[in-house]
Formats: C-alpha cells, sequence, structure tokens
C-alpha cells in the first residue's frame, strides 16, 4: 500500500515532481559532462604522448628498459610481429632499433639518437609522413635517413646534404657511416626534433652491426580500453625468460602522475559542482516540503504514525531520484557522445600554444561509461542525504500549527 | 516603486526557510567560484615559479646569434662586467653568468647527450638556487679536482656514483672534439627533467680551459627582484644591449605558456558549468516559491496589483536576496583565501608526482582583488536571470483560479 500511495503522491501533483525531476536530472547532466572532460583530457594526455613515440605496449628483451643501451637488444622469435598485429585490437606492430651517435657535417658534431625503423609501419605510431616539413619520406630498403629539423639546423645541412655517423654498434664493433639525408622531420617535442634520425631498419641493423635485432616493438592500437587484453594475449605465447613486455603506464610514469596531480584539481572542482547542484537540490526539497506541510499534517492528525509518514515520504524520494538520474543518465548519454565524436575547439587564443606541441587544441570529452554511472550515483546518493530534510521536519512538525501555516 | 520594494523586502523575511536557501546557493556559488579560482591561480602559480626559480629565471641575455647557433664561440663580448653591472642595478635580484655547450656526456657504461654549464657557484646559487637541490655530495663544496654535478636520473642512466669519473666531450672554437674527465661531486634533484635528464654543471674555469676559450660568458641569467617588474626593465636592458638577445621566460620556455593555456580554457569551462547549475538552482527555487505562493499572488491581482508590479516585486525580491548573498560570499571567499594563503594545501600525499612536475607540495590558493568583484557581479547576475523565468510563471497566472488552488 505504502508503495502505491507514494507512487500516486507523486503524480498527483505533476508540476513539482516535473521541478523536482528536473532538478535533479540536470545536477547528473552537468556532473556527468564536468568528469567526461576531465576524463577527456587525460585520455587525449595519454593518446598524444603514447602515439608521439611509445606506443601503448612494448616488448623488448629482458631488463632492457631498465638499461636502454645497445647491447640489450633482441632477437624477436620468429612471427612474433606477425602474432601481435593478429591481436584483436592490435592496428600494428612497430619494430625499432635505437641508440645513441656522433652526427657530423662538415666541421660541426653533435650526439644524435639515431633510430632505425620500418617506414610503413612507423607511419601507423608516429604519423612520421605528417611530420616531415621538407623532402620526402624514404622506404624500408632505401640507405637514406630523415633528421629532426632542429639537428639539421645546428649542422647547417639542407636535404640532399650527407650526413656522417659514428658510434659503437652492438657488442662494441665500430660503427660509421654515411647517408644522404631525404628529408627533415619536426616534433612537437624540441628535444626530440633537436637530436633525432631516423633510419629504415635495414641500414640502421647494418650500421650498429647488429644484423636482424631490435631494441623494442612498440604495438599500436586504436582501442586503449584494450590495452591489458592485448598485453595478456602477446604475453601468453611469450617466452618471459627473455623478453618482457609493458604497457605505458610502467614506461611513462611521470604520465601517470601527472594526470593524477591533475586529477586532485579535478576532483576539487568536483567538489565545488556538487556543493552548488547540492544547493539547487536542496532548495527544490525543502519548498517541496513547506508545500506540503498542510498535507503532513492532515496526515499526522487523521492518526498515521509519523514513522510510516517518514517512510511514505522516502518511498516518494527513492522513486523521483531513480526517475531522474535515470532521465539525467538519458540524456547525458547522447549529449556527451555527440561531443565526443565532434569535439569543441579551443578559442584562438589558446590554440597556438596547444600546435606547438602537437596538441590537438580540442575539449575532449570521455565517453567511457564509469563516466555515467559513477555521476549518477553520486547525484543519486546526494538526493536520499538531502531527504534528511523533509525526514527531519516530519518528526518535528505539530499537525495543528502545520494544518494553519500551511494553508 | 518605494511600496514595491517594501513589499518586497517584508516578503523576503516573511518567509525565512525560503529566502535563506537561495541567500545559501547564491552565497555557496560566489564562494564555490572564488575557491576554484583561488586553487587553480595558486597552481599555476606553483608550478611556473618552480621553473623560473630553479630552471629559466627571470630574463636570459645570449648572443645575438646563439640560440640558432649554439657554437661556443658565440659568447657575449665583456661577459663578466657586463654580468657585474646588471648586479649592481637596484632592480635586478640576482645574476649568474655562465658558460654553456652542448656535447656529450659518458660513463665507462652509457653515453647521454646534454648540456653542459660551467657555473660560477656563488653566482649561480643566488639565482637557481640547486644547492637547496642537492641530494647526494655537495654544490661545489669539496676539493675535487675537476668537479661536476649532473641530475639524478642522468647518474642513474650512466649508472654512476657520487665521485665517479665522467668524460664530457664537446667542440671547441674550432670545431675539433675536446674532452676533460670529471668527477661526480653532487646530484641534484630538480623539477626539471632538462636538468635532471640531461644536464651537467662544471666550473667556468674549467670549461673556458679546455675549449681554449679567454672569455666564456654565452648566458646571462637574472632573477628581478619584482616579478611584475619584467614589463619595464625587460625594454630598458634591450634597449641598453642592442646587440645581445635578451629574453623573457615567456620566450624561452613556451611550454609554460602551453601550461597555461591549458589551465586558463579549462577553466572557464569550469566557471561556465558551476554558473548554469547555480543558475538552474535559483530557478527551480525561485519557481517553487513563485508556484507556492499561488493564493497569495492570485489575492494581490484579485485586488488590483497589475501583471508588471507583480513581476517587478518578484525581480526586487530575488534583487534583495541578491544584496544580502553576495557580500556574505566574498566575506566567505575573502575569509577562505586569507586563512589558506596562510595556512596553505598540503597536498605531500602526492608530492612524488607534484615534484616531477615543478610543483612544491604545499599549495598557496592566491586571487586578484579585481577578481572578487567580478565574481559577486557574475554571480548576481546570473541570480537575477534565474528569477525571469519564474517571475514571468507568476504573471501568467489566472487570479480567480489561483484563488481555487489549494
Amino acid at each position: 500500500m505504502m508503495f502505491k500511495l507514494a507512487w500516486r503522491n507523486i503524480w498527483r501533483n505533476k508540476r513539482r515532481t516535473i521541478i523536482t525531476i528536473v532538478s535533479i536530472a540536470f545536477a547528473v547532466i552537468l556532473s556527468s559532462i564536468m568528469r567526461s572532460m576531465q576524463l577527456g583530457s587525460y585520455e587525449r594526455m595519454i593518446d598524444n604522448s603514447v602515439r608521439f613515440y611509445t606506443g601503448y605496449i612494448q616488448v623488448h628483451k629482458l631488463g632492457y628498459w631498465d638499461e636502454q643501451v645497445l647491447d640489450n637488444a633482441f632477437h624477436p622469435p620468429r612471427g612474433l610481429q606477425e602474432q601481435i598485429e593478429s591481436l584483436d585490437g592490435v592496428e600494428a606492430a612497430v619494430p625499432r632499433l635505437e641508440s645513441f651517435a656522433l652526427a657530423s657535417y662538415g666541421t660541426r658534431t653533435r650526439g644524435a639518437m639515431v633510430i632505425g625503423m620500418d617506414p610503413e609501419k612507423e607511419s601507423y605510431l608516429t604519423e612520421m609522413e605528417k611530420k616531415i616539413t621538407e623532402g620526402s619520406m624514404v622506404g624500408l630498403n632505401d640507405p637514406r635517413v630523415l633528421m629532426g629539423s632542429g639537428l639539421a639546423d645546428y649542422l647547417n645541412m639542407k636535404v640532399g646534404d650527407t650526413l656522417v655517423l659514428i658510434s659503437q654498434g652492438y657488442h662494441g664493433v665500430n660503427a660509421a657511416g654515411k647517408y644522404a639525408v631525404a628529408g627533415l622531420v619536426e616534433f612537437g617535442l624540441p628535444q626530440l626534433t633537436n637530436q633525432v634520425v631516423f633510419m629504415p631498419l635495414p641500414a640502421a641493423q647494418y650500421f650498429y652491426g647488429a644484423d636482424g635485432l631490435l631494441t623494442a616493438i612498440a604495438v599500436v592500437t586504436d582501442q586503449p580500453g584494450y590495452v591489458d587484453d592485448i598485453r595478456e594475449a602477446i604475453l601468453r605465447d611469450l617466452d618471459t625468460t627473455a623478453s618482457e613486455v609493458m604497457d605505458w603506464r610502467t614506461m611513462m610514469p611521470e604520465l601517470i602522475q601527472g594526470i593524477e596531480i591533475d586529477n586532485i584539481s579535478g576532483i576539487i572542482m568536483l567538489l565545488l559542482l556538487y556543493l552548488v547542484i547540492g544547493f539547487g537540490m536542496f532548495g527544490t526539497f525543502l519548498m517541496m516540503t513547506k508545500e506540503r506541510l498542510y498535507e503532513f499534517g492532515v496526515m499526522l492528525s487523521v492518526g498515521m504514525h509519523r514513522s510510516r509518514l517518514q517512510l511514505l515520504i522516502f518511498a516518494e524520494i527513492v522513486m523521483l531520484a531513480t526517475l531522474a538520474v535515470l532521465t539525467g543518465f538519458a540524456l547525458s548519454l547522447p549529449v556527451i557522445n555527440y561531443f565526443s565524436q565532434n569535439p569543441i575547439s579551443l578559442p584562438d587564443e589558446y590554440k597556438t600554444a596547444f600546435e606547438k606541441f602537437d596538441i590537438e587544441p580540442i575539449y575532449a570529452f570521455s565517453n567511457e561509461p564509469i563516466v555515467f554511472t559513477s555521476q549518477a550515483w553520486v547525484v543519486f546518493f546526494m538526493a536520499l542525504v538531502l531527504s534528511a530534510y523533509p525526514l527531519y521536519k516530519i518528526w518535528k512538525i505539530d499537525p495543528v500549527t502545520a494544518m494553519r501555516e500551511g494553508r | 516603486m518605494r511600496m514595491m520594494a517594501t513589499i518586497a523586502w517584508r516578503n523576503v523575511w516573511r518567509s525565512r526557510g525560503r529566502s535563506l536557501v537561495v541567500i545559501g546557493s547564491i552565497v555557496v556559488g560566489i564562494w564555490a567560484l572564488i575557491f576554484m579560482l583561488g586553487f587553480m591561480n595558486g597552481f599555476m602559480i606553483s608550478y611556473i615559479n618552480g621553473a623560473i626559480r630553479h630552471e629559466i629565471s627571470h630574463i636570459q641575455f645570449h648572443e645575438a646569434n646563439f640560440k640558432k647557433d649554439p657554437n661556443i664561440g658565440f659568447v657575449i663580448p665583456g661577459g663578466m662586467d657586463l654580468a657585474e653591472s646588471l648586479a649592481s642595478d637596484p632592480r635586478i635580484l640576482a645574476v649568474s653568468p655562465r658558460s654553456f655547450t652542448n656535447g656529450m656526456i659518458s660513463s665507462p657504461r652509457k653515453s647521454s647527450g646534454g648540456r653542459i654549464y660551467g657555473i660560477i657557484p656563488e653566482r649561480e646559487r643566488s639565482v637557481t638556487h640547486h644547492d637547496s637541490l642537492i641530494t647526494e655530495g655537495s654544490y661545489f663544496a669539496s676539493d675535487l679536482k675537476n668537479p661536476v654535478i649532473i641530475g639524478k636520473e642522468l647518474a642513474n642512466t650512466l649508472k654512476v656514483k657520487l665521485n665517479s669519473k665522467v668524460v664530457l666531450t664537446f667542440q671547441d672554437r674550432e670545431n675539433n672534439l675536446v674532452a676533460g674527465a670529471f668527477r661526480v661531486a653532487g646530484m641534484l634533484e630538480t623539477t626539471s627533467p632538462q636538468i635532471n635528464k640531461a644536464s651537467a654543471y662544471i666550473l667556468m674555469e674549467d670549461l673556458t680551459r679546455i675549449a681554449g676559450l679567454k672569455e666564456g660568458v654565452h648566458e646571462i641569467a637574472l632573477l628581478l627582484e619584482n616579478p611584475e617588474s619584467e614589463t619595464v626593465v625587460l625594454p630598458d636592458l634591450r634597449a641598453a644591449h642592442p646587440e645581445l638577445l635578451i629574453e623573457s621566460w615567456r620566450e624561452i620556455a613556451p611550454e609554460l605558456e602551453l601550461f597555461l593555456s591549458m589551465t586558463d580554457s579549462f577553466l572557464w569551462v569550469l566557471i561556465g558549468i558551476i554558473m548554469i547549475a547555480l543558475i538552474f538552482g535559483i530557478i527551480n527555487t525561485m519557481l517553487m516559491a513563485v508556484l507556492e505562493r499561488y493564493r497569495e499572488l492570485g489575492m494581490l491581482m484579485a485586488i488590483g496589483m497589475n501583471k508588471w508590479r507583480i513581476f517587478m516585486m518578484i525581480v526586487i525580491e530575488t534583487i534583495f536576496l541578491s544584496l544580502v548573498g553576495g557580500p556574505a560570499g566574498i566575506l566567505l571567499g575573502l575569509i577562505t583565501m586569507y586563512w589558506l594563503g596562510i595556512q596553505g594545501i598540503d597536498l605531500s600525499a602526492y608530492s612524488e608526482g607534484l615534484r616531477e612536475f615543478g610543483y612544491s607540495s604545499i599549495l598557496y590558493p592566491y586571487i586578484e582583488n579585481s577578481t572578487y568583484v567580478y565574481v559577486a557581479a557574475g554571480v548576481i547576475i546570473t541570480a537575477l536571470l534565474g528569477a525571469l523565468y519564474p517571475a514571468y510563471k507568476a504573471v501568467q497566472l489566472n487570479p480567480t483560479e489561483a484563488l481555487h488552488t489549494v
């Protein structure tokens, strides 16, 4: 009976119900949007930094990550690359062979990072061809190199000049070679632009005397949510006494920490929003209680127990809150989905700084399910906590004055 | 109109609970915005100050070509004398002349490219305060020959310990490779990855000796007495030394600008969301308040109050509510900011991550005085906008029907 009564009470006064539902639903929408933007900006941050260079997952020789030297290069097990690429969600497995070398041209020399790569695969990860500012891409069997434009400036080189590289190769062999510059590349990170030389993999393996060796295989995925599954799948068939599989969380702890720091301020902002929303909701509840004082007085004087009345009101609030939260959920879903597909771009004044660092100048939205569910729960519980006010009021009122004042 | 104001004022206090909720929303809205702005401001200031104090300084001098082509030959002519004369400028707090070159830092295990600074420790200390960030060893206090201080992470990469030997290789003026053996005298941990991972500090006399330079000042970094005087001092310095490249921290470190842009662009969204939440709370409460007063409003209409006056009455009520809530919110915000400005917010639970990113672990919210006024004005306007719809709703009602509604 309680349930029926509560349900009928809700629809007895449609206007009041709608205002309450709207105020709660709106709370869900606003807090979902805020959280979605916060989480979206982290996803963008991760994607931009990971895509940039490392990849979401890397496979190397056991111990390479702690000591990144050429002597820790490995012979990838036969078929590993193909096997990784056949996994669900994997776009490409990108081979890399990297080490330091001295780069000279004419009378100038500078330390450079020489990275052997597969041009075709690399386009999945760093989108190399888009980073070329002058000249053109190299082919896999082309013994020419791409170099960072900052390094080229320092060495006073142009496309077509010949670069001399000297280094120590695998297990201490002498490494030296001359390479024509096919193109210049520019990355958002000045550190990279100022010291990087990209060489097709076979040429790099020859240069370092590391035939068939790689320092890492980077895995590219367009489904960041699958990273753990992919890692598991790679580990399943891999000899873990010889190789290691790392995801971006292990490789880029600074990124995680950066996000955690930003999340501190994010949570504080969210709490402030709850505070403001809570006040709005409290206002609605308060008015609802005031409006119904007369009714409460009547109920009490015809002999309803205060606890029964409280239970009735609580049931009403739970129903209202459930309805409202579901409405908010249903409304925020398409809104956030739309914005995550069609992000809003930043105002122009901020764009230049973002573009300088190769970061998309957009307000990113996350449409991970957790965004919606967490906010729906928070707002639902807020509504329950705020229901303490009408319950308290029922406990305190005197039926006679309530009926007189309520009129 | 006077009468309207009186009625509105009395209405406000007739129903205390309702008025207090609206006042409360305004107070909370203003407080939340002030707190948010203060917190974000504190975050930005703490980050930027870390970078300025330990790495970039306020202003740097270079020879005109040096930035484009960091050849060791591009020294600032008369650099030491210039540094002396700058140091005597009362607007400048501290000056550090340095030699600088790019090179390779190698241990028997590994080598890494990096920046090599030749410094005068007493001078450098007053500008970058690196002596306070030494984690192992000392800041050029031991009597080791050829001491070098390197970043902690670089030491880990190179697998070197205190007193280990490292070799620094770079090019001299004639582009010959020259090298010197140094002993690790100290390790440095700053908030800058660049310093931690790829920098070595040696004595200026060692660097110039190895490079065969007579004068070796490539860079002069200075801290200002008052950071805000940058806009005055910078043009003055540029006018006095037109042949040199003189840059402020904004030009030297565009990533700081990126950080500012990121935070700033997000801040406006947050403000927008909070404002919308606020306006919605106020609309809802006022709407309910108006609907609750059907009988009363119907009565007023029935005895001959016209619609325009009813509308104005509700708007004036909201103005009164804002006038009470606005100052109260500002006062609360002011007290919070003042208290936290002294006390700080301790974020040391996250300090490992904070350091990595150049924050200090205690955050001091800060807000400009004018911001209080803007926030209060914004919230009060929001409240007024929020009252328009309920007031319109009130005007719509039909007196006879309203009198009959329970």
